[in-house]
């Protein structure tokens, strides 16, 4: 009893220093980005919970200071990588090179890409080809390269923080859809309000810049993301998660009415492992140790929205997928309803 | 727009669990088990107001049709026990606890507690440790509910208002039903007497019965005419005959002339006056006028005696005084002769205001009797005679007697109006036309000498005179003989018969 005693004092205490580091990251990261609070959490969600982040906006809101500046907050190696239309894959992944022996023998030598890092940030993805794009497939999910035959295991942890344009503007290629699949949130970027805007200028135009603190290792947000797996998720949520994945499959006889209309492809599984994830490390943050149906709501926008595959009708009647997804959760009944 | 009615019978998922074994016994359990309570309470104080409402117009319904359908009140009793099943169902509800992950999701909503106390119910796939973490956090959320805050015991103001409805319905269905004033299915209408009576009457089953209220009217109006006939003055009626006599005799004297006319026409006022006056014109008089006077006194005395002693003598006093030439008795009696016009003058007009009264009744006795039902034998016998007479002159309500006695053909002399068809030679025996040319149904009593027919050639019918044929008298007609047909034909068809038989 005093065993189970002991390890329920443990385990408070981990919760305790898991919702400490995470405040502490996010704290760092408020530091140089004003405002996006939302922002700043849900990808230090992702982070925790060892998922890819594809950060949508317009140009000059700070995606990528953003990613920079997690980078700097969490010890990991960073690296970045300028996607451009001429990008090669084995700018990404790296290749073998010709090297001379010291015997004057010339060997191969897997030369590494910059996906061989802690943190990638892979900027304006969707101005590179989409061969270049599904250089990173692989790395996203299996956390590995393979290259000449040979396969590179990628250092825990690996994450990959995409910024994109939106798709309309010109010289873009949109992502194939299974790498959008791959990325576990997709967030969308607004303008800053104008307080906001205001306190960007007397931050960013004075001669002091702010710095950001180094508050957690890479180690540390895997044993994070570990102890996140353990908050208890009740059947009843669960099957909540289950609920609104299902209706988003248009052929699915729970399906909602504007998922039939406009919805080509609904979600698919990881879309509902993505929202319990988060949900499990929003109920961390929170202060919990189970997950509520509030954590799947907040969990659900930016785990599905990228997810949807909207046909020609919704694009002729301009229906966004929030706005699917907004009627959906609206109407999918919760246990005790 | 999609409207949602809460059900007023929960979903079998939600039927309360009858023991509160489905909740554990550690801490965290037992301490749900009166927030449970609570909220069970409260979800039924908001689901009753519909719950009654419904139960209670089902009942109403079902008490309604059991009487329309003539059950027993023990049928409609038991219906009413069945209708309240759900009104059972609602205490015995409100008496037990939910299931406990009901009860979880209901306070984790109302108090947005994140599913902590659900989650805890329901548990998880979490390890040990994560689970009695989650346990004690959910047990300290749980310490801290006021339950009596989160599910207060309010009812619904005005869905009681719905329920006072449905009670007083039933209630007056009730009554209703089982005082059987509610018409039942297949069955007859409530028929009243009068109408049952007129049925049977119509059918020869039994007489009909008159409606009473118009039987009472008829029993007051008789009554009251009773009490007139009562109050009535036997002697008016001989004094005025005593007076018009008088009056005729005084007519044709020179100075009683006024005098005569006065009483003639019923004026007893004026009567009294003349007399007064020809007391004191007498002592003008010569000896013929006062002869006359005398003489002519002295014949209404004799004409007044023995309808009116008391005005026959005072004219007679008077006329002995004239024919003495003792001016002074004669003026005095003449002034008594005027004395006593007017006391018989009081007495004849209080008894016109009687018959006048009289006369009204009978009119409105006769009334009141036709309506009564024209085959009510009684009516048509005995009262609507005694009306009919009693108004005297009164032709409507003559006919309507001699109507009434037609329909049912009990009179001695009944008729039935319609009209004639074909000619005289198609008229039964006892069929004659009346003076309006209607066919009547008749009996004839002739009396012997009308009974003595004589049968004469038909030709020695026509303009020749009564004499050209002969005739009986029949109850108001004439038996004429012929030789081919003999019956009985009106006096005032006689004219017409004229022409009928006449040579051209």
């Amino acid at each position: 009893m005093s065993t189970a005693v002991n390890g329920s004092e443990a385990t408070e205490q981990l919760a305790h220093d898991f919702r400490d580091q995470a405040a502490a990251i996010v704290d760092e990261v408020g530091k140089l980005i004003v405002g996006q609070r939302e922002i700043v959490r849900d990808t230090v969600v992702c982070l925790i919970a060892g998922g890819n982040v594809l950060i949508e906006g317009v140009p000059g809101l700070g995606k990528t200071e953003l990613v920079r500046a997690l980078g700097r907050a969490i010890d990991l190696r960073f690296s970045r990588i300028q996607f451009t239309p001429d990008l090669m894959p084995a700018d990404i992944t790296g290749t073998n090179v010709v090297v001379d022996g010291t015997d004057g023998q010339r060997t191969f030598r897997f030369e590494p890409g910059p996906v061989f890092a802690n943190l990638v940030l892979a900027d304006e993805i969707n101005r590179a080809t989409p061969k270049t794009q599904a250089a990173l497939l692989e790395a996203m999910q299996e956390r590995q390269v393979s290259v000449a035959r040979e396969v590179h295991v990628l250092d825990p942890p690996f994450f990959v923080m995409a910024t994109q344009n939106p798709i309309e503007m010109e010289g873009t290629y949109p992502l194939p859809e299974a790498q959008v699949d791959r990325f576990m949130f997709k967030l969308v970027v607004d303008y800053p309000t104008a307080g906001e805007l205001s306190e960007i200028l007397d931050r960013t135009t004075g001669a002091a810049q702010p710095g950001v603190a180094q508050v957690a290792t890479g180690d540390d947000l895997l044993a994070m993301g570990a102890f996140a797996r353990r908050v208890a998720i009740a059947p009843h949520v669960a099957s909540y998660v289950v609920d609104l994945v299902k209706s988003t499959h248009p052929q699915d006889p729970t399906a909602h009415q504007l998922t039939r209309q406009y919805v080509r492809y609904g979600c698919s599984p990881r879309a509902a492992q993505a929202m319990v994830l988060a949900a499990k490390v929003y109920a961390m943050l929170d202060g919990r140790y189970n997950v509520g149906f509030d954590d799947i709501r907040a969990a659900a926008r930016p785990a599905m929205r990228h997810r949807l595959l909207l046909n020609f009708e919704a694009e002729a009647d301009a229906v966004p997928a929030e706005h699917i997804l907004d009627a959906i959760l609206m109407s999918t009944r919760r246990a005790g309803d | 727009m999609r409207v949602e009615f809460a059900p007023v019978i929960p979903r079998s998922g939600s039927w309360p669990a009858f023991r509160t074994t489905a909740y554990g016994s550690d801490a965290f359990e037992q301490r749900l088990i009166p927030l449970a309570r609570r909220w069970q309470r409260h979800q039924t104080l908001q689901s009753a107001p519909r719950v009654l409402a419904v139960a209670f117009g089902l009942a109403l319904l079902v008490v309604l049709v059991a009487a329309g359908f003539g059950l027993p009140r023990l049928l409609i009793a038991l219906s009413l026990c069945v209708a309240m099943i759900p009104v059972v169902a609602l205490m015995a509800r409100a008496l037990v606890a939910p299931p406990p992950l009901t009860a979880a999701l209901a306070y984790d909503r109302r108090l947005a507690m994140f599913e902590r106390l659900s989650t805890a119910v329901a548990g998880s796939r979490a390890d040990d440790q994560m689970r009695d973490l989650q346990r004690r956090d959910a047990l300290q959320a749980l310490a801290g509910v006021n339950a009596a805050l989160a599910f207060p015991y309010r009812l619904p103001r005005g869905e009681l208002a719905l329920v006072a409805v449905a009670v007083v319905a039933l209630a007056i269905g009730t009554l209703a039903a089982t005082a059987d004033v509610l018409p039942r299915v297949g069955g007859q209408a409530p028929v009243s007497a009068l109408a049952e009576s007129l049925a049977a009457a119509a059918e020869g089953e039994a007489p009909a019965l008159a409606d009473p209220a118009v039987l009472a009217q008829i029993d007051r109006i008789r009554a009251a005419m009773d009490e007139l006939e009562r109050q009535r003055d036997p002697e008016a009626a001989p004094a005025a005959l005593a007076a018009e006599a008088a009056g005729e005799a005084l007519r044709r004297t020179v100075e009683g002339r006024r005098l005569g006319r006065a009483l003639d026409s019923g004026d007893f006022q004026a009567a009294a006056g003349e007399a007064r006056a020809l007391g004191e014109q007498i002592s003008g008089m010569n000896s013929t006028r006062m002869d006359e006077l005398a003489e002519g006194l002295r014949e209404a005395s004799q004409r007044a005696e023995g309808l009116d002693e008391g005005l026959a003598s005072q004219m007679r006093a008077a006329a002995e005084a004239l024919e003495r030439g003792q001016l002074a008795d004669a003026r005095s009696a003449l002034a008594q002769l005027a004395q006593e016009i007017e006391a018989v003058g009081t007495t004849v007009e209080a008894d016109t205001g009687l018959q006048a009264q009289l006369d009204q009744l009978a009119q409105q006795l006769a009334d009141a009797e036709t309506l009564a039902g024209a085959n009510t034998p009684g009516i048509e016998g005995t009262s609507l005679g005694d009306a009919a007479s009693a108004a005297a002159g009164d032709a409507q309500a003559e006919a309507g007697a001699e109507a009434t006695a037609g329909s049912q053909g009990g009179g001695d002399s009944a008729a039935s109006g319609r009209a004639l068809e074909g000619t005289l030679e198609t008229l039964a025996p006892e069929q004659r036309l009346n003076v309006e040319g209607q066919l009547e149904i008749v009996e004839i009593k002739p009396t012997e000498e009308g009974a003595e027919t004589v049968e004469r050639p038909v030709l020695e019918l026509g303009p020749g005179g009564p004499s050209g044929y002969e005739a009986s008298a029949g109850d108001r007609g004439f038996a004429v003989g012929r030789p081919d047909v003999a019956r009985n034909v009106p006096l005032d068809m006689l004219p017409m018969l004229d022409r009928y038989f006449s040579e051209p």
